[in-house]
């Protein structure tokens, strides 16, 4: 048992068929991931319960991130190209443990928004839908 | 278009790269990347197994040959290896120099996990040698 530390946490974008690190990042919310299921409830079902059955299909809801955002960077200027010319992209989050363990995923869509205010740095908000299944390391 | 790398940088596997008339079919390139994803979400391969067949460590010095090969250049990561790439970043030769420096520099903080301008050179050696054989196995 042991408990990790975030500070170190890298995620990555592939960029040119090489894995870069988007820098500046604050936070980062992996994709969630979810085996999907229907309610089978029927009228002359004999128990109470809500019954349900599984889809046999695993969903994922979109990664989020937040940066500080450098509109001159490289890997941020990837971000927008990306929107602009929408492109699918491998994305991975590599953690500090000691097995260095990772989440690759495969973005779909994507959204990019600057945030600025008053009494804070320039951050943007990275949101994206995920294709297919991430891909969890133990 | 083509880049070189200027230090270890893992990318994809070349065996998923598919070429079409020369030029790198991107989308069959990611779709094979998602076959094998699919495998080791499933556990019908490992995730090493995952990670052998899907990436390599590049050496300093590597050739990369790809559409998007001038962003390397311009996050310091790489210097133009051609004039396409060199047109195409459309950055003079002091910036791209000042580029390598600040990639190198982040790339040190990285590792090391200090603040991007605060990684001594020893720890950030040592720092990567450590982290090379860990994720090299």
């Amino acid at each position: 048992m042991a408990f990790s530390k975030c500070k170190g946490t890298v995620l990555q974008i592939d960029i040119a068929s090489t894995m870069t690190t988007i820098a500046q990042l604050i936070e980062v919310d992996a994709p969630s991931m979810q085996s999907t299921s229907f309610e089978n409830l029927t009228l002359d079902q004999a128990g109470v319960g809500v019954a349900r059955e599984l889809t046999g299909y695993t969903d994922s809801d979109p990664f989020t991130a937040m940066i500080f955002w450098d509109p001159a960077l490289a890997p941020h200027i990837k971000l927008s190209d990306d929107i602009a010319t929408p492109a699918k992209t491998t994305w991975q989050i590599v953690f500090p443990n000691t097995g260095a363990s990772e989440i690759d995923w495969v973005s779909a869509g994507l959204k990019f928004k600057a945030v600025t205010a008053a009494r804070d740095g320039m951050k943007a908000e990275i949101e994206g839908d995920i294709d297919g299944v991430p891909v969890v390391t133990a | 278009m083509r880049a070189k790398l200027i230090r270890s940088q893992e990318i994809t596997h070349p065996d998923l790269m598919i070429m079409r008339g020369g030029v790198l079919d991107q989308e069959a390139t990611l779709r094979a990347r998602q076959v094998q994803m699919n495998l080791c979400a499933s556990r019908q391969i490992t995730w090493d197994e995952y990670k052998r067949r899907t990436s390599i460590r590049a050496q300093e010095g590597h050739i990369v040959d790809h559409p998007g090969a001038y962003y390397l250049v311009m996050m310091g990561a790489a210097e133009p290896y051609d004039d396409e790439c060199r047109q195409k970043c459309g950055m003079t030769a002091p910036k791209i120099e000042a580029a390598l420096i600040a990639g190198e520099k982040l790339h040190k903080a990285q590792l090391t996990g200090q603040r991007q301008h605060d990684a001594a050179d020893g720890d950030a050696e040592k720092a990567h040698e450590t982290r090379l054989e860990r994720l090299d196995g």
